[in-house]
This record gives structure tokens, C-alpha cells and sequence, in this order.
């Protein structure tokens, strides 16, 4: 198991040095520099911008320069956009709040998406399944851009119960980690169902019923651990997707997190601050992948780790 | 939280003294002359010299800094020198006479170097403060709340990076009595809806000077007591490409200007512009607004035109002239045959989709041409205008500072924003005397018969000047509308009691330095 685990870190720090040289490639492939404003900047300010930010060096030098910052100092370097913000500032500022959110709405999503996957299942060709079908259906598919400002015109301006947006008390955490939350959910809610629904017809199922075991005890204990295999596979990423933030969930409810830097870099061509929020994305990722793997198989004794 | 030599005035944006008490000046725009306020304080209690504008001007400036904004200043002489190397500091025009007397020589006569005073470029820093943290190595943490000395009326309380800033009272402020408004609370809130809800909640008091509004809800907010409609200083407009065929032809482009309907434009689609048939908004600063009112009353205004300069009659005779075949079938449908392909570039964003589509459908309609509409990420498009590789791009301007030269000189053909290879020696000769005039009324009526040249030769559509929609509550008093966007908390008040406005101290006339440069 040790062994595993350590083979799976290395694999991890691997991938994450092919992903930030490739993202560093790419970023600088874009068309259209970093100092590109409206307003035509003269040759010289341009070229004074890439010599402070060492942008005039040759490629190879550039990456090295970063690389060495990077693996030696843990730096991510300086932002071109934010005079005189460093990328890891900005980071350890942001990321906080996205972490947050993150969890409270993974909690959420699994708190709803779990129990109702599972009476998904049970209850399957019962009138409430239809129904429970219906609403998972429409949480997968209502997008968080309409589900968000939904949210805030019922139970922010019309009911009164939170604050329309920003970031200050827990109260200000509901309403996004809601909007987060429920497609997460609802996707959880599906994949339990299925699952579930395919362990239900197995045979050691019916062993455990022909034991005498009650319907109760049959579902809980010996169905539902193996049903969640697919389920932990999709809780990966999804939940490193919830906690690096949601550009959209940001906007509406005006969150100072880490999502929108993943849009506003990349338009922004700020080279350090797009490499540096992908590889927290690619790290968080990883990681999560890889807990994910050991909880299958700890799940399902009938998967091995490989 | 800093002053310049000058400041934004409670009405309309109209300059008043900063820091500066009055100037002189000499008659080509050259040399100018200031005369500091010596009771003015940093919030540290130091006195605000004339060696602190000096420091910040040639840290602007010097390549080192690499400031994205030293160009403003390359107005000084061997600004742009010292920037590129060339010369030592030394050499650049802004020195400190004495503590309290500053004088600036221009590279070049500028007549709107006064406008400059008041904008953030020009203000000045403390030269102890900076350089300590910079032998410390975190040079970027000067400006961090406790450690930044200002010489405003406010200074920096808190900041919570891209969400919220506060200021309190700099308590060594020269005017500090005047103040009303004690904290304030500045919000970074991105999405226009999310405003506008934070605003109906009662999070905040006024929309901001750089907020905009949701464009959907425009219809209903415009009916609602807090709102309020200003002009700003930004001109909506497409670039026509004049090196390529067809519109090479000065007929053609004509044609096109005079083939949309700009009244609909602005009032349906921009929800809210002014209909603009030349290219320098009308409530522009350095006299060319007062000119308008009194030309506009004479009724000799060469911009005013009978709707807006729409005439797609006169349009279809100007195409046929350049020798295309417009013909007008029986259901009224306007066909023209043998014009060449041309493409309409626009970045990628709603606003201006709808703006393109309404403007192809106008040309379609009345002079019988498909446009094809074509939209790129907005770096993309920048390259692809600098190159030249385009026909028609939405573009336009927002004013630099409060005077027509930022406008106009967007049309000399050694501006880098200039992308339509448009030029004419008989403007760019009216636009350099028009700088080198002291006489302000004499400068702006040459910079109209520039602004005349311009129009004429269309290589821009002007469509409209922008407006800025906020909303205010009933209890914020002192709010003017300035069109640069700028207002000073300064001059406001949340009262609501109608108190009076402190005294805005005007500058004296400048006085007169004899002799031209060497």
C-alpha cells in the first residue's frame, strides 16, 4: 500500500511538471502580448514592460528562470496585470475563499445526492422515483448562470433570508454553495442511482437477503459501498472543480475567489497568474484523484490498486 | 487619496487648485510655471514639495519602472529621451526651483498640459517612503495600507485585493475641515446585475464612477427617482481601412456614414448614446464645449445635421458616382451590383454583435450590400488592426484627459492608434497650430476646422457618444456630472441635509512667461 502510494505521488509530480511546461508553452503560443492595451503602447514602454518582466530573455532561459523559481522557491512569480501583486499573493488570497465554498457545497451536494440516489433505486417504478428522477434531471441541466440569479431573486430579494452577495458572514456562503452545490448533486444522485441500481441485482445482494438480513441492512450495509465506486470515481473531479471555484458563481454573488482568474488570465495574457491557478487546479486534482483510487478500493473489494 | 498640481472641481469636472496655488505659462504652450500651496501636508505631516513631483515623474519615466503610462509624460522635454536612455535625468524638462516652485518645459507646445496636472499620472510621491522599501527588496509593498503616505484628502484604511478598499481622512490634509464623507467603502463588483441588486439592498449608496448598469434593465431603472444619465468623454466609431479597395474611394466611405440611421442606433441598440456625426463629444473640456453652445446658438455648427446625417439617398447617389450600379426594384428593395466583398471585424462581445448586426442590416436595407460580420478575441483583433489586415473594425476612443487633442490626435498619421492609413497634411498642420495657440478660444475654434478636416475625410464612421447610467441615492449630495468620470469624494456629501459645498478655489488667470525657449 505504501509502496502504491509512493508510486502514485511521483507519477503526481510528474504530471504536474508536464503540465505547467506545457500550459507555459501555450499561454505564450497566444496571440497578441501581455502589454497589448487599446490605446497603442509606444515600442519603447513595451519593450521597458518585457525587460522588467524578464520577458525579453529567449524562450529556453524564460523557462528555466521559472522553473528554478518555481520547484526552489515555491514562487509563481509576478502578475503582468496587477502591478505589484506576485502570483502566489494573489493565490493565497483567493483560494481561501473558493476552498470554502468548495467544501460546503461538496457537503451539500453529497448530503442530497447520496440519500436520494439511493431511494432512487429502491423505490425504483414507485411514483416518487418519477418524480426525484425529474428533479435530478432538472438540477443536471439547469446551468449555474440561470440557477444563480434564480437563487438570489427568490430567497435573497424576494424571501429576504441572505444577502444578495459578497463575502462577510457565513450567511453570505448559502446562496453560492446552493448554486455550486446542485448540479454536483444532482449528477451524484444519478450515478448513486445506477450503481445501486446494478449492485441491487447482484448475487452476493441476494445472498445477503437469503441470510435473512433485512432490506434496510442489505441496501446500506453491503449494497451501498460497492454502488458508490462510481460515484468516488466522478468525486474527483468534480469536487477539485468545486474547490478551485466557479467563474460564475464568483460573478453573481461576487465572490473575491480563485475561479475568475482562470477566464481573466488567460484574456489578460498574464502568463505567471494563468500557469499558476491551473497548476493549483492540477494539484488539487491529482491529489484528489489519487484519494479517490485508494477509497475505491476500499470500498470494493473487487477492485485492486494498480 | 492624491493630489495633483490641480484637481477636479465640484462642477462638471471643471479643474480648480490642488496642490498647486496658480501658474504661468508662456505663449506657445512650452514652459509652464507652478506655484505650490505651502500649507499643503503628506499624511505623515511632511510638507508636499516641488521635489516630489519631480521624483514621480522621472520614476514615469524611467525605463527601469517601466511604467505602461510613461508615454503621457514624453510631453516633457527628453521625456521620451530619458525614457529610451538616451539622456540622464538631468536633462528632462521638470525641475524644482525652490521647495514651493515648479517649472516644466514641454517637448512640444501643449495645450492641454493643464488637464494633465489633475490626472493620476502627474501626482506626485514620496521619494523617502518608496525607496525604503525598496532597500528592504519588497519594493511593492509602499503602497500597502500602513505603509503608503498620500497627499490627498483621504488615504488607504484597508485592501482586500479585486474586492474591497476602504479610505478614512488624511487628518494632515490642507482642506481637511472641509471634508464631509469620513470612510469610505469602494467595492470591486463585477457583474452589472449584481450591482444593481447590492444597490436595491442598500449596500450602496451610488453605482460608481467607472459602474455600468445592466442593459436589460435600463428601460425599467430610467423611470425609477435615483437615476440619473451623464455624457462621458468616449465616442463610439469603426475604423474604415482606406488602403484597400473599396473603401479607398472616399465616395464609398462617405456612403457608408451616410447610410445609418445613428438616432436609432444610439437611442434602440446603444440604449442610451448621443447620435454623433463628428468625433469630439460636445461636453469636452479646454473650451470646445462653450464653443458648441455658441456656435450651436448661432446656428452655425458644421456638425449639425438634419437626422443626424442620415441621408441614404444622398448615400445611393454617392455609390453611383463611384460607379456602382444601385438600382431600386419594384417592392422597394435596393440592389447594387459589382461592389466588392467587405468584412466587418468586432471583438467577441454581446454588445457589440448586436451593434454590428444593426449596423449590416442598415447598409443592406439602403444601399443594397451584404457586409459579412466577422468577430475575434479582443488581443486577436488588436494585432489584426495594427497589421492592417482588416476593412472595417468597431472601435473608438475615451478621452485621455479633458481636451479635443486626445480625441484629434488619434487622426495623425504617426498616432499608433491611427490603423486606417488615413492622412492629410492640411489637418495635421491645423492640429499643430491649434497646440501651439495660448489663446484657448483660438486653439479650439483650429482644432473644429481640424475636427472639419477629419470628418471630411471619413476614415471613421462616428456613431455616438457614450453616456454613463448610475444610480444615486437620495441622501449622497455634491455629485456633478464630469465627463472624464472622475469625482472626488471631496466635494460630496451622504447627508442629505443639503448642506453647502465647500469652496472650490478656482485658479487665477495664468500669468505670462516672457520669452520662447531657446
Amino acid at each position: 500500500m505504501i509502496r502504491l502510494l509512493l508510486k502514485k505521488l511521483l507519477e503526481s509530480v510528474l504530471l504536474l511538471l508536464v503540465v505547467a511546461t506545457l500550459v507555459f508553452v501555450l499561454v505564450r503560443l497566444l496571440p497578441g502580448g501581455p502589454f497589448d492595451r487599446e490605446r497603442a503602447v509606444p515600442p519603447a514602454v513595451d519593450a521597458a514592460l518585457r525587460a522588467k518582466y524578464r520577458l525579453d530573455a529567449p524562450i529556453l532561459g524564460q523557462y528555466r528562470d521559472w522553473m528554478v523559481d518555481l520547484v526552489v522557491h515555491g514562487n509563481l512569480g509576478p502578475t503582468f496585470k496587477y502591478p505589484n501583486r506576485t502570483v502566489n499573493e494573489i493565490i493565497a488570497v483567493s483560494l481561501p475563499v473558493s476552498l470554502q465554498i468548495g467544501s460546503l457545497a461538496l457537503a451539500l451536494a453529497l448530503a442530497v445526492g447520496l440519500p436520494l440516489g439511493v431511494l432512487g433505486a429502491v423505490w425504483r417504478g414507485r411514483p416518487a422515483n418519477a418524480v426525484l428522477m425529474a428533479a435530478v434531471t432538472l438540477g443536471v441541466s439547469i446551468p449555474r448562470l440561470v440557477l444563480g440569479p434564480l437563487l438570489v431573486l427568490v430567497f435573497a430579494l424576494g424571501l429576504g433570508l441572505f444577502p444578495v452577495a459578497r463575502w462577510e458572514t457565513w450567511r453570505h456562503a448559502i446562496l453560492p454553495a446552493l448554486c455550486a452545490a446542485l448540479p454536483v448533486g444532482a449528477h451524484i444522485a444519478r450515478l448513486a442511482r445506477t450503481g445501486m441500481l446494478d449492485v441491487l441485482g447482484a448475487d452476493f445482494i441476494r445472498t445477503a437477503r437469503a441470510k435473512g438480513l433485512s432490506e434496510r441492512q442489505a441496501v446500506l450495509r453491503h449494497a451501498l459501498p460497492v454502488a458508490l465506486a462510481p460515484v468516488v470515481s466522478f468525486l474527483g473531479p468534480a469536487a477539485s472543480g468545486l474547490l478551485v471555484g466557479s467563474v460564475v458563481v464568483e460573478r453573481i454573488f461576487d465572490l473575491p475567489g480563485m475561479g475568475r482568474y482562470f477566464v481573466d488570465a488567460a484574456a489578460n495574457r498574464d502568463y505567471n497568474l494563468v500557469t499558476g491557478v491551473v497548476l493549483v487546479y492540477a494539484s488539487i486534482l491529482v491529489v484528489l484523484d489519487a484519494l479517490a483510487d485508494v477509497a475505491r478500493t476500499l470500498l470494493d473489494r473487487r477492485t485492486e490498486l494498480r | 487619496m492624491f493630489e495633483g498640481l490641480s484637481a477636479f472641481g465640484p462642477e462638471g469636472g471643471k479643474l480648480v487648485q490642488g496642490v498647486a496655488l496658480r501658474w504661468e505659462q508662456s505663449s506657445d504652450n512650452r514652459v509652464f510655471r507652478f506655484h505650490l500651496r505651502p500649507e499643503a501636508r503628506w499624511s505623515d505631516g511632511a510638507r508636499v514639495t516641488a521635489h516630489d513631483f519631480v521624483y514621480a515623474w522621472k520614476r514615469v519615466l524611467d525605463p527601469a519602472f517601466a511604467s505602461p503610462a510613461a508615454e503621457h509624460l514624453f510631453i516633457l522635454r527628453n521625456g521620451e529621451a530619458f525614457h529610451r536612455g538616451d539622456t540622464d535625468a538631468a536633462a528632462l524638462g521638470v525641475r524644482a526651483l525652490d521647495d514651493l516652485t515648479l517649472e516644466v518645459e514641454l517637448e512640444r507646445p501643449t495645450p492641454y498640459f493643464i488637464q494633465l496636472t489633475a490626472m493620476p499620472v502627474t501626482f506626485p510621491v514620496r521619494r523617502d517612503v518608496v525607496e525604503s522599501f525598496e532597500r528592504q527588496g519588497r519594493p511593492e509593498q509602499w503602497a500597502r495600507p500602513g505603509n503608503i503616505v498620500v497627499n490627498g484628502p483621504y488615504t488607504l484604511d484597508t485592501w482586500r485585493f479585486r474586492y474591497e478598499i476602504t479610505m478614512k481622512r488624511n487628518p494632515y490634509y490642507w482642506d481637511h475641515d472641509a471634508l464631509r464623507v469620513h470612510r469610505i467603502v469602494w467595492m470591486a463588483i463585477e457583474d452589472r446585475h449584481t450591482a444593481m441588486n447590492l444597490y436595491k439592498t442598500g449596500e450602496l449608496d451610488w453605482t460608481g464612477d467607472n459602474g455600468s448598469l445592466p442593459v436589460d434593465y435600463l428601460g425599467l431603472l430610467e423611470k425609477k427617482r435615483d437615476f440619473r444619465r451623464s455624457p462621458v468623454l468616449t465616442t463610439y466609431w469603426y475604423d474604415l481601412n482606406t488602403r484597400k479597395a473599396p473603401l479607398d474611394d472616399e465616395r464609398v466611405r462617405h456612403a457608408l456614414d451616410l447610410a445609418v440611421d445613428k438616432r436609432t442606433l444610439a437611442h434602440t441598440v446603444a440604449r442610451g448614446g448621443i447620435p454623433a456625426t463628428h468625433f469630439v463629444p460636445e461636453s469636452i473640456g479646454g473650451g470646445y464645449a462653450d464653443i458648441v453652445t455658441e456656435e450651436q446658438a448661432a446656428g452655425i455648427d458644421p456638425f449639425a445635421l438634419p437626422r443626424d446625417g442620415f441621408d441614404p439617398e444622398r448615400a445611393r447617389a454617392l455609390f453611383r458616382e463611384a460607379g456602382y450600379e444601385v438600382v431600386t426594384d419594384e417592392s422597394g428593395e435596393v440592389r447594387t451590383s459589382g461592389f466588392p466583398s467587405l468584412e466587418l471585424l468586432f471583438e467577441g462581445s454581446l454588445d457589440s454583435r448586436q451593434f454590428a448586426v444593426a449596423v449590416q442590416d442598415m447598409w443592406r436595407r439602403h444601399l443594397g450590400i451584404m457586409v459579412e460580420l466577422r468577430s475575434e478575441e479582443w488581443r486577436v483583433m488588436l494585432q489584426d488592426l495594427r497589421a492592417g489586415r482588416f476593412q472595417i473594425a468597431r472601435s473608438g476612443w475615451a478621452a485621455d484627459y479633458d481636451h479635443p487633442h486626445t480625441f484629434l490626435s488619434t487622426f495623425l498619421a504617426r498616432s499608433p492608434t491611427n490603423t486606417t492609413g488615413w492622412s492629410d497634411p492640411e489637418f495635421e498642420a491645423l492640429v499643430e497650430r491649434a497646440a501651439a495657440t495660448a489663446d484657448a478660444h483660438q486653439s479650439i475654434r483650429l482644432y473644429r476646422r481640424a475636427e472639419e478636416r477629419a470628418v471630411r475625410g471619413a476614415c471613421r464612421i462616428p456613431f455616438y457618444f457614450h453616456t454613463r447610467p448610475t444610480l444615486t441615492k437620495p441622501w449622497v449630495e455634491g455629485l456633478s456630472p464630469s465627463g472624464m468620470g472622475i469625482h472626488l469624494i471631496r466635494w460630496l456629501s451622504a447627508e442629505g441635509n443639503g448642506a453647502p459645498l465647500p469652496p472650490a478655489r478656482p485658479f487665477p488667470p495664468p500669468g505670462k512667461i516672457g520669452g520662447e525657449l531657446p
